[in-house]
């Protein structure tokens, strides 16, 4: 009864956003002929947001349905993977977590969405945008509401698809779609790792008699506990494995580097993909299968340094940006590597709690500097900014409050679930007894990359909006480079089947704005401030509206590990956050450093060679291309060549040679195949007889 | 005559009728071989609903004696394996004829006929049942798309055709050989010579066949046969046929082409069941083997600078994963490796053919002439977008599927160690990553970035026509990704049976025999009909007792066996 009645909730969550994304993909265009660009995007952005306000509805109807102590539910809909021996049907889980998450995604999505109306406006291609945002929303909902781990495979691969299409939306600059290959390649490497993972889990699961065959469900690993307790080593393998497809998706060390990139795509497609859902996938990965990882301290231990160290070094790269979109991307790994922090230390809730605040203040952020683009005529250097308070006041102040959040200033949403997982991860008794306890030295890293986090956040502050000068009057125009068109040539192809047009196809006009010494940013319209107010609110409240009681909730999905309350840590909490703040003031009061000379000055070098992140990135990316290219080229030019081509094609020669001595005269191999037929019949029915003989 | 001699034997039908045509009358031709291939296409739909889940024995089977002193017959079935097969070979064969526009011009009945004969002859090598008939399809398909090679190829069309043709004529030969050596095998045994795949395999199963001393002949025989359909498949290091033929067939040989499914398909038909003692051991080398196609074709699929070897070598590193699956010897692995005969297929064949419809439209094949054609082709960007996931293996499109059923296989592991399991399912997965690269590699390179300055800015979008023809196969591949039990409902327990075949010990095996038919434990064939149990014949070198070389032959043998017993 109660199943049946969810049932229709869940597919209704599920399919509303394919819904939106079938008719932007399958009528956009066809709208855009009949009704013209201008309505087409009212209606078609309308339907988009609609596809992601419903299943938000739903999904409150859902909760309060729902009740707040009820059980996990497992909502069965229909087989997919349906073998004898293995077993993974269309089911998804209703509890507490996946509420959660849906509620964020849903949410924060239909705000973005709503954003995005305002944002993309301009663009040419504004449904095939939102056939990938409604595509990626319902990617996600499948992903955090599957109760099995290969249906959660299928949104966690087509989020990446999404996020793939959406870097490379501007597809004719190439440097975005070199972009979009990263991330995806990237991504894949951490699937690997899942992948193995699932293998591994999967041979786990069903080397034991199991009633059923549905291996690799929640409920069913739930109620195996026993398993896991028995084989502690193999445990950690599934656990590492796991972990390395939650850095791939998350970005965390040593595979974070896509997503810098990623920041190619429009700034919607940052916040709501590279910011607020996707990439903490990785971290909901790891709250679904906490009752995994309670039993691997080594599993925990690396997840939490890992975590650790990604938040600090990311933190120290975002020093070295100068484009704002790439400092709030780095400041996104850096969250997200406290994400992990928490988890490590066992208080999975904890991460969680940092994903539902990092959700409203990081899409804060980044839609706040979406704004200051659309302002800045699509100039994304800080270098070009300042004083732009003054031009955008609404988009200063929401900002504000979430550069406040991220820094961890009470009351303001940062603040609590920061300070909950630097806690969880001080105190934590994941190793139990003595000696050098991993975790603790990853909670204190991250409280030091606490402190760093304001530091950067007062650097993009004051270099975009405050400080003493305008610094694009400055900027002198004289790149007035525009590519001569070359004449196309006549064309003169035989053209029997009306391949070709006579015509080549006119490229709609872009507009090129380019930011000049006399632009005056505008404030941006309602439909794009909108979401922003909201989202500042959420900025302040969500922290200590949720405080404790998410934690409470999630206890009924989430596993977590004790830990020791360490009363010193709000205080320490609070101090590097305004210590960080403090000193960032301290360094850009006067905005940029040097007047003209940005890489000139005491810490310059330090910053050239932070912002190219070490060379980690050139050395891993650069290392790989030309390693895989030499590779594949040798094997293309020598082996396949002079090996394959020579042994087998040697084989081949001798065999034609022999054909061609049967063969008596020249007339085309035809004769030869029947003359080898022939032969082959004759020795055929020759040996038959000769064996048969004594049979008839 | 039965439904599925009807089948097979239409397209013979036609291919006459297009003969007694007059020579010019393309569109006849044309609309003539359509019809029959959509009769086909219905009629295989047809058997699909006849056939009957859950059953591993061959269904709709007819049987005629053709040369009965030779112990050959005309002897055809349809099981779980083959069914969706002989639906993809209709199927291809209507969307080959329906993309031939292009290439008919020039000799359009001779073409027409060719591609008739290839179709039937593909479905007879996927229906057969007896080795001399199923032999002689798979070798009556060689010569068609040879044909189509050496007349409608592109500028290497003569080298490709013979080494086409070397290749695989030189591959199945021995296969010839190596079945005489089986009927002359069961001559020894059974007493009476036998082409018989059934019977062939009933005396394999309760270990009378090979009986366990003539191992080093039935290795002989399994190598024959496995180099044969791994040459077909084809498997690293035999692909560059295949490579030349993709880049030099025309569109309607290219799809049926695809067809080198006979490969992987006649794996899983001959080799598993009828040589289960060496099968086990050779696991690992067929599997190293495969393994080493999936990285070798991957890593040259990415840096080709012609289109359409992109795809050629990113067939060889899938076909490595279906050889993955059923070598793995494992219930998940065999459905995944059957599966992605019948996935490849339709995932494949709609790639190569929308880089044929560009190349037929260019005339060139280098990706370097390429770019920025998204703006002036979306339709055709979006469809090459669903070929490439399917590819790439994404969740929710079939080549998922069958791929993490494969690998899933391959790493619980049949009957390699477990570390060398371990290794391969690894090895293989690394192959994912692979096919990520070079796939959007070409996807960038045709369809990002800045337009050339050159005829392509002329280019139109693909036709109304062509799209729907495409739009066909993308459904599929995003059906078989959703709802993939249409298809492993059929598949699983023949999978699982000839699983069985190749991995119990004698006497455990399952027989296709049905309750007609039987082998007694001396290894004299009975036939019973209406429960008189009749006495075909006796085996002239009498054995002892098998129970004497199998120890744990001591309980009756598996309840097929026992109708015929021991009258």
């Amino acid at each position: 009864m109660r199943t049946t009645y969810f049932q229709q909730d869940v597919l209704l969550i599920i399919l509303c956003p394919i819904v939106g994304f079938l008719i932007q993909a399958f009528l956009g265009g066809i709208a855009k002929k009949k009704l013209g660009p201008s309505s087409t995007r009212n209606l078609f952005g309308f339907m988009a947001v609609l596809a992601v306000a419903v299943p938000f509805v739903v999904t409150l109807r859902v909760l309060t349905n729902f009740g707040p102590v009820s059980s996990p539910l497992v909502v069965p809909l229909a087989p997919w993977i349906d073998l004898n021996s293995f077993r993974a049907p269309f089911e998804f889980l209703i509890d507490p977590l996946s509420l959660t998450m849906l509620l964020v995604i849903t949410g924060i999505g239909s705000l973005i969405h709503l954003y995005a109306i305002g944002y993309m406006a301009k663009d040419k291609d504004f449904t095939r945008f939102f056939t990938y945002m409604n595509l990626f929303i319902a990617a996600m909902t499948i992903l955090v509401l599957a109760n099995n781990l290969v249906l959660l495979f299928v949104g966690w691969e087509g989020v990446g698809l999404c996020s793939y299409l959406l870097i490379g939306f501007w597809y004719k600059d190439k440097a975005n779609t070199i972009a979009a290959n990263k991330a995806f390649i990237v991504n894949r490497i951490g699937d690997f790792g899942f992948m193995i993972g699932l293998f591994l889990l999967y041979c786990l699961m069903s080397s034991k008699a199991h009633r059923h065959t549905r291996f690799l469900s929640y409920d069913v690993l739930r109620t195996s506990i026993e398993t896991f307790h028995n084989h502690p080593a193999i445990v950690t393998g599934i656990c590492l494995l796991l972990f390395v497809g939650a850095c791939g998706k998350s970005a965390q060390f040593p595979l974070y580097f896509w997503l810098p990139d990623a920041m190619a795509g429009p700034t919607p497609v940052s916040a709501l993909i590279h910011a607020a859902t996707m990439v903490t996938a990785g971290v909901f990965l790891l709250n679904r299968l906490s009752f995994l990882f309670v039993f691997s301290p080594v599993a925990c231990g690396v997840v939490a340094i890992v975590g650790a160290f990604t938040a600090l070094f990311a933190a120290v790269i975002a020093f070295g940006q100068t484009d704002i979109k790439k400092v709030l991307a780095y400041s996104t790994v850096s969250q997200l590597g406290f994400m992990f922090v928490a988890c490590g230390a066992g208080g999975f809730s904890a991460g969680i709690f940092h994903v539902v605040t990092h959700a409203f203040f990081k899409a804060l952020l980044f839609l706040g500097s979406g704004a200051v683009i659309y302002a800045m005529a699509h100039n994304q250097d800080m270098r070009n900014y300042g004083k732009l308070s003054k031009y955008l006041p609404i988009t200063f102040i929401c900002m504000l409050i979430a550069f406040l959040a991220i820094s961890g200033i009470p009351p303001f949403a940062g603040f609590y679930s920061k300070e909950a997982i630097i806690g969880d991860a001080i105190g934590n008794q994941v190793f139990g007894g003595s000696g050098i306890n991993l975790v603790t030295v990853a909670g204190y890293t991250a409280l030091f990359a606490a402190l760093l986090t304001g530091f950067y956040m007062a650097r993009l502050t004051w270099l975009t909006f405050l400080g003493k000068e305008e610094r694009w009057r400055s900027i002198s125009t004289d790149h007035s480079h525009h590519a001569e068109a070359v004449p196309t040539p006549a064309l003169e192809v035989q053209d029997a089947f009306g391949f070709f047009a006579s015509e080549p196809l006119q490229l709609e006009e872009e507009d090129h704005e380019e930011l000049t010494a006399d632009h005056n940013p505008k404030e941006v319209p309602l439909i794009m401030s909108l979401p922003l107010v909201v989202l500042a609110i959420g900025s302040i409240a969500a922290g200590f509206l949720l405080n404790g009681k998410l934690v409470n909730w999630l206890q009924e999905s989430v596993q977590t590990l004790p830990f020791h309350e360490v009363s010193w840590v709000t205080p320490a909490g609070i101090t590097a956050g305004v210590l960080g703040i403090l000193v960032g003031i301290a360094v850009y009061f006067q905005g940029l450093p040097q007047k003209e000379g940005w890489d000139i000055g005491k810490w310059s070098r330090f910053r050239v060679w932070a912002g190219s992140q070490f060379g980690y990135d050139k050395a891993v990316t650069g290392g790989a291309c030309a390693s895989g290219n030499d590779i594949a080229n040798f094997l293309s030019s020598q082996f396949e060549r002079w090996i394959i081509e020579g042994v087998l094609g040697g084989i081949a020669r001798t065999a034609k040679r022999i054909g061609d001595l049967i063969k008596t005269t020249q007339t085309g191999f035809a004769r030869l195949y029947a003359a080898v037929i022939l032969c082959g019949v004759i020795g055929l029915v020759g040996w038959i007889f000769i064996s048969v003989r004594g049979g008839f | 005559m039965g439904i599925l001699s009807i089948l097979i034997f239409l397209p013979f039908l036609g291919a006459l009728l297009v003969g007694l045509t007059p020579n010019g009358a393309r569109g006849l031709h044309r609309g003539l071989s359509m019809a029959v291939s959509l009769g086909c296409l219905g009629l295989s739909l047809y058997v699909v609903s006849k056939f009957q889940a859950g059953n591993y024995h061959f269904q709709l089977t007819e049987k005629t004696n053709w040369l009965p002193q030779l112990g050959i017959s005309y002897f055809v079935g349809v099981d779980g394996i083959s069914l969706w097969m002989v639906v993809l070979t209709s199927l291809l064969g209507v969307i080959g004829c329906f993309f031939s526009v292009y290439e008919d011009a020039n000799r359009s009945k001779a073409f027409y006929i060719l591609m008739l004969i290839l179709l039937g002859s593909m479905l007879g090598t996927f229906l057969a049942l007896d080795l001399i008939l199923f032999y002689t399809f798979f070798e009556l398909s060689l010569l068609p798309v040879a044909f189509m090679i050496w007349i409608w190829g592109n500028e290497d069309k003569k080298r490709a055709a013979m080494r086409y043709f070397v290749y695989l004529f030189g591959g199945s030969i021995l296969m010839l050989l190596g079945m005489v050596m089986i009927a002359y095998q069961f001559d020894k045994t059974n007493g009476m010579v036998s082409f018989n795949l059934v019977q062939i395999q009933a005396a394999v199963s309760n270990g009378s066949l090979w009986q366990g001393q003539c191992h080093g002949l039935e290795a002989v025989i399994f190598w024959v046969f496995a180099l044969a359909f791994l040459i077909k498949s084809p498997v690293f290091p035999f692909h560059t046929w295949m490579v030349d033929g993709y880049t030099q067939a025309p569109i309607g040989a290219v799809l049926l082409g695809i067809l080198v499914k006979t490969g992987t398909f006649g794996l899983i038909r001959f080799c598993l069941p009828l040589f289960p003692d060496v099968v086990r051991g050779a696991s690992t080398i067929i599997l190293s083997v495969a393994v080493l196609g999936i990285l070798y074709g991957a890593t040259l699929a990415a840096i080709q600078t012609d289109i359409k070897k992109v795809i050629a070598y990113s067939s060889v590193s899938h076909v490595g994963f279906m050889v993955l699956g059923i070598f793995s010897l494992n219930q998940n692995g065999l459905v995944g490796g059957i599966l992605g005969g019948f996935y490849h297929g339709i995932a494949s064949g709609m790639l190569i053919l929308l880089v044929h419809l560009l190349c037929v439209r260019m005339k060139d094949r280098s990706v370097a002439i390429f770019g920025g054609l998204k703006v002036q082709m979306p339709v055709f960007a979006t469809l090459f977008l669903v070929a490439l996931v399917a590819a790439v293996g994404l969740p929710g499109t079939n080549g998922f599927i069958s791929e993490f059923l494969s690998l899933i296989g391959a790493y619980e592991g049949g009957y390699t160690n477990h570390v060398a399991s371990t290794f391969f399912a690894v090895a293989a997965s690394v192959g994912v990553i692979l096919a990520a690269v070079y796939m959007l590699l070409l996807f960038q390179k045709l369809f990002y970035g800045e337009r050339p300055n050159s005829s392509i800015q002329y280019l139109r979008d693909i036709k109304g026509w062509e799209a729907i023809g495409l739009a066909v196969l993308a459904i599929l591949i995003v059906w078989g990704g959703m709802a993939p039990s249409t298809f492993t409902q059929a598949m699983e327990t023949s999978a699982n049976a000839t699983r069985m075949m190749a991995i119990n010990s004698a006497s455990k095996r399952p027989s296709w025999l049905n309750q007609e038919e039987s082998i007694g434990e001396d290894g004299s064939l009975y036939a019973s009909q209406d429960g008189v149990v009749i006495l075909i014949s006796k085996p002239k070198y009498h054995q002892k007792s098998m129970s004497a070389e199998l120890p744990q032959a001591s309980p009756p043998g598996p309840a097929v066996l026992q109708t015929g017993g021991n009258h």
